[in-house]
């Protein structure tokens, strides 16, 4: 599939297809992975940071493509690599050279941070139960209207459906500001 | 809605976009200025992120799932098998703690491990890492390759077998990936078939150049760095080939170890038991919390074992030391512990009465004691008892008896009993064994560990936490019910697992990621016997009690168990006297635990038991209180009415000593004391009185008029009290409401002063107005004072009222206390039967059933 269909699929919030036609790019990313230090399940974080980096810069800028996903991809995985094998060696042993500018490198070290911090409230709001968590997503991610949402979620009306998701949302907000 | 919902759709609606412009406008006017806002904003904005991300990853682990299938199909089509094993080694051997080096070109020396001048080319390729291990402590030692290597003290061995002291050369070469293999020259051929190899490595150990063995007791425990762990993989020996090349030979399979961690770091909750936590909003990270609330539904085992009749005929003094009946046994806790089959109790209690019963028969669920007391003679050792249980089928005895006999005989210690068993074949439940002077201080200490728990964060968590210790039994119903809860339970008990999740387990397989998996299954069996199997087996490998495990069950755990068994998950090293230990500790620590458990929900109900009853007495006392005011008014209101009646016909009131008396003089006669009863009549009825004297033609009239209160926002108060105080009564009175507002007839004869109560909480709300008078007074503002200035605010009123006012007070505010307090133990009872079925997955325990008109309730 083109690079330039799957930016569109993913502005359009098709996702799902977006993400397995970039898995493409896995093999690539695992051999480096393991070729450096690392485990399968290490290459499987990685390339899914990565997936989500990329689907932030597209969702949230003007992004331009100014090389192939595949390139874009392997790079940025390389890049969160060293970096996560950094901060478990405490040294820098392996060598990982770039092709970024130093300003995606800032880019990308911002993106590392964030993740970090999202790990956090993410852990936070898997804790909402299973029901908040449902509505939640289905609203916020999966943008269905309160209507279609109160009848997946079994309530009775639009209006019980749309308390309960500020309901949902206090308690979250509770134990975010704790973090 | 309420506020803070409202406050959150608001800031959503900015986040979104959906605010109109001059919305908009306020909102990021109010926004500059506000940090809080601000603060509030970015963390709902946070959540929003977080929710989507939390999305993307699900979509992105679906993708992962059918990207990894469509492989293995791919994988498939190649069909060919591939034979897998680890290549070698040449010795194992140790190597240690300091410095290594690696010769660029390898020396060899003349002989090899094998004392045989035979080198092959990858012994020639292969840079060796030379470690110097001191034989006298444990070494860890790592290679360049990333093998671990622990090599205890005292490893290796002399040509005769003795260990070797002083410094020992231990020499490592490795190649483990591909490249590393080819260069040096290794194939992976066994005989003609091609392994799949993990690595080769060689080991040798030198003293002064000389080849040394090592100790086969001790073995090097070695790991391998390696990205996936293929559970086939076998140890194969290399044989230097003539041609220089190496066979690999004589395959053993892996011993598989397990690898402790903190057990701290492990959840041996039962599965779905803190996703029930987070369901019903409750603090899934406050692990003391999590805590208390499970081990609460821990119970003392009564534990069924046969002996034989011989056993048991003698005189069991000696019994105390073995842990039957013993010497500082009271009553109660042995009487509640026998059951089972017939068989027959004697014991001598040491007290100074002079009793004798016997052949006091006990039957399941029953205690009928046939008091034959007779004396025999005064000493210290007078009561003997003769209990003959028979047939009991089921092992309990109900508290309620045990508690009867307790209280007759209170502070009889056992001194000695003897235990003769009537017919063949019998059981008996034994005590739950202590360790001797151990269970009554330990048990008190986790009693008091208990109480610590209290949460002092916010409300809520509070009204949970003292559930930790408590089985709620208010009603008698209540009780019935937990005796159930905690007696006759399927499943294991939270007491063994408090007793395994501790620091005690840690380096066993207790504490391993493996043995936590097994734990969700044990749980599915609500079999202790399965987590008795793996706790008392700490030195099996733990795929051998897998199998035992699954063949004590059936069904899905069995599968499950089987599963596991395929694994061939091995063992933790543990010695001996270490799990011997250890057995010991699990067999009674768990008693301990329970009984510690037992204790402080034994001592909650005793409080609660208490309050209940002091809450029972002071309604009684409320109930005569009120009747007395109101009867003390109307005396004294009669009186007033009465008098000025008189005064107003210009006849003299008739000298009578009080009100009770005229009431009955009005009963019995009439007449001329007409006036007695118009005046009666009109205060019963609080109408205005209009009487005219037929004799005179004079006029007697006492008006009532009505005075109605509102209060403002009066949904607010969870309790509202309105008072009115006439002058001229000693008491107060009370003012109900009718339809919306609080109405009452006021007596002309008298001026009134007004006051109002409300409580949100505990917190008091009060208004007071003076003189008021016939009229409506509309949103009465109630403002919030503290008990203090509550008092003080009474002080300008009679001393009698303001006494009658406190009262009312202090009353109102204890009933709002034990409100307070009942609703906690209900929804603590509420608590406890929604999690019981998480906890216990095979009993059938009925839920409460939700309100299904309020979908919220389901939250």
């Amino acid at each position: 599939m083109e690079d330039n269909k799957i930016i569109e699929l993913l502005k359009i919030g098709r996702q799902d297809k977006a993400f397995l036609n970039l898995y493409k790019n896995y093999p690539q990313v695992e051999k480096l992975i393991l070729s450096k230090g690392g485990s399968k399940e290490d290459a499987k974080d990685v390339f899914q940071e990565a997936l989500i980096i990329f689907y932030e810069k597209v969702r949230n800028t003007d992004f331009k493509l100014t090389a192939a996903i595949g390139t874009y991809l392997y790079s940025v995985s390389r890049f969160l690599w060293k970096d996560e094998f950094i901060k478990r060696k405490g040294q820098q042993t392996v060598d990982l050279s770039f092709e970024f500018t130093s300003e995606e490198e800032i880019e990308l070290q911002k993106a590392i941070e964030r993740e970090a911090k999202f790990k956090q409230i993410e852990s936070v709001l898997t804790q909402l139960g299973d029901k908040c968590l449902r509505l939640l997503k289905l609203f916020y991610y999966e943008g269905l209207s309160m209507k279609i949402i109160a009848s997946k979620v079994g309530l009775k009306s639009e209006k019980i459906a749309k308390n309960q998701k500020y309901k949902c949302l206090e308690r979250a907000k509770l134990k975010v500001s704790e973090l | 809605m309420r506020n803070e919902l409202e406050h959150i759709e608001i800031i959503e609606k900015y986040l979104r976009n959906e605010l109109s412009s001059e919305e908009r406008k306020v909102f990021e006017e109010k926004l500059k200025t506000d940090v809080k806002l601000q603060k509030e904003v970015a963390t709902q904005r946070d959540i929003i992120t977080g929710i989507e991300r939390l999305g993307i990853k699900q979509t992105i682990q679906v993708a992962h799932k059918k990207y990894k299938l469509g492989k293995a199909g791919f994988n498939l089509g190649l069909g060919a098998i591939v034979l897998v094993a680890i290549t070698s080694v040449f010795l194992w051997y140790n190597a240690n703690n300091s410095t290594s080096t690696i010769s660029d070109e390898s020396i060899l020396p003349e002989l090899n491990e094998l004392g045989e001048k035979q080198w092959a080319d990858a012994d020639k390729l292969i840079p060796s890492q030379q470690f110097t291990i001191n034989t006298a402590i444990d070494t860890v030692i790592e290679t360049q390759g990333g093998i671990v290597m622990y090599i205890p003290k005292g490893s290796f061995l002399d040509d005769n077998g003795n260990t070797i002291t002083g410094n020992v050369d231990f020499e490592v070469k490795e190649a483990l990936n591909t490249a590393q293999i080819v260069m040096g020259g290794l194939s992976s051929m066994s005989g003609d078939k091609l392994l799949e190899s993990g690595g080769m490595f060689y080991i040798n150990a030198r003293q002064d150049g000389k080849t040394v063995k090592i100790n086969p007791e001790h073995g090097i425990y070695t790991e391998v760095p390696t990205d996936e762990v293929n559970p086939n993989m076998q140890l194969f020996e290399g044989k230097r080939m003539d041609n220089g090349s190496i066979d690999w030979i004589n395959p053993t399979p892996l011993e598989k170890f397990l690898t402790p961690v903190d057990i701290n770091s492990l959840n041996f909750y039962p599965l779905k038991y803190e996703p029930k936590l987070a369901e019903l909003g409750l603090d899934v990270t406050n692990k003391k919390y999590k805590d208390s609330l499970y081990y609460s539904f821990a119970w003392e085992d009564k534990q069924k074992e046969c002996f034989k009749v011989e056993d048991y005929e003698d005189d069991l003094t000696e019994g105390a030391r073995k842990g039957f009946l013993g010497k500082n046994t009271n009553i109660e806790s042995h009487v509640s512990q026998i059951s089972c089959d017939e068989f027959e109790i004697s014991f001598i209690i040491g007290m100074r009465t002079t009793q004798y019963f016997s052949q006091s028969r006990v039957e399941p669920f029953d205690i009928d004691i046939n008091d034959n007391s007779g004396k025999i003679g005064k000493s210290d050792i007078t009561l003997i008892g003769n209990f003959v249980v028979s047939n009991a089928v089921s092992s309990k005895i109900r508290n309620e008896h045990a508690e009867f006999f307790a209280s007759e005989y209170k502070n009889v210690k056992l001194i000695t009993q003897k235990i003769k068993v009537k017919s063949s074949g019998v059981c008996g439940l034994k005590l739950p064994v202590y360790p001797e002077g151990y269970e009554v201080v330990e048990a008190i200490d986790l009693a008091v560990w208990f109480e610590k728990e209290q949460l002092n964060s916010n409300d809520d968590a509070t009204i949970y936490e003292v559930d930790t210790t408590s089985v709620s039994d208010l009603a008698s119903e209540a009780s019935a019910k937990a005796v159930v809860e905690a007696e006759s339970v399927q499943g294991i008990n939270p007491a063994k697992i408090k007793t395994i999740w501790s620091k005690e387990f840690n380096n066993t397989l207790i504490a391993t990621r493996e043995f936590e998996e097994r734990l969700k299954t044990i749980f599915g069996t609500c079999n202790d016997k399965v987590l008795d199997l793996y706790i008392n087996n700490l030195n099996l490998d733990l795929y051998v009690i897998d199998s035992m495990a699954a063949n004590m069950s059936s069904g899905n755990s069995r599968n499950e168990f089987l599963k596991f068994a395929e694994r061939k998950d091995g063992k933790v090293q543990i010695d001996e006297r270490r799990m011997k230990k250890l057995q010991k500790h699990y067999a009674e620590k768990q008693k301990i635990i329970a009984a510690a458990i037992a204790k402080t929900k034994a001592k909650f109900d005793k409080e609660n038991k208490q309050l209940d009853e002091k809450a029972g007495k002071e309604r009684i006392k409320h109930t005569q209180d009120e009747v007395k005011r109101k009867v003390d008014n109307h005396t004294e209101e009669f009186n007033l009415n009465l008098t000025e009646a008189y005064r107003q016909l210009g006849k003299p009131k008739p000298d009578r000593l009080d009100a009770k008396a005229i009431y009955k003089l009005r009963l019995k006669t009439g007449g001329w004391k007409n006036v007695d009863a118009y005046v009666m009549e009109s205060l019963d009825n609080r109408e205005t009185l209009d009487y005219t004297d037929p004799q005179t033609g004079k006029k007697a009239v006492i008006k009532y008029e009505p005075i109605s209160i509102t209060i403002k926002d009066e949904t607010k108060f969870d309790r509202l009290l309105v008072y009115i105080l006439p002058d001229k009564l000693n008491s107060f009175m009370r003012v109900e409401k009718s339809n919306l507002s609080y109405t009452e007839k006021l007596n002309e004869l008298m001026n009134h002063n007004l006051v109002c109560l409300g409580y949100i909480g505990e917190q008091a709300y009060f208004y007071s107005k003076d003189n008021v008078t016939p009229k409506e007074y509309k949103n009465v503002e109630l403002l919030p004072l503290s008990q203090q200035e509550l008092k003080q605010n009474l002080n300008r009123y009679d001393n009698m009222q303001r006494k009658s006012l406190l009262k009312d007070f202090d009353y109102q505010l204890f009933e709002i206390k034990e409100q307070k307090r009942q609703d906690k133990l209900i929804a603590r009872q509420h608590l406890r039967e929604e999690i019981m079925p998480v906890i216990f997955p095979c009993e059938n325990i009925m839920t409460i059933v939700e309100d299904s008109v309020n979908a919220d309730s389901a939250w």
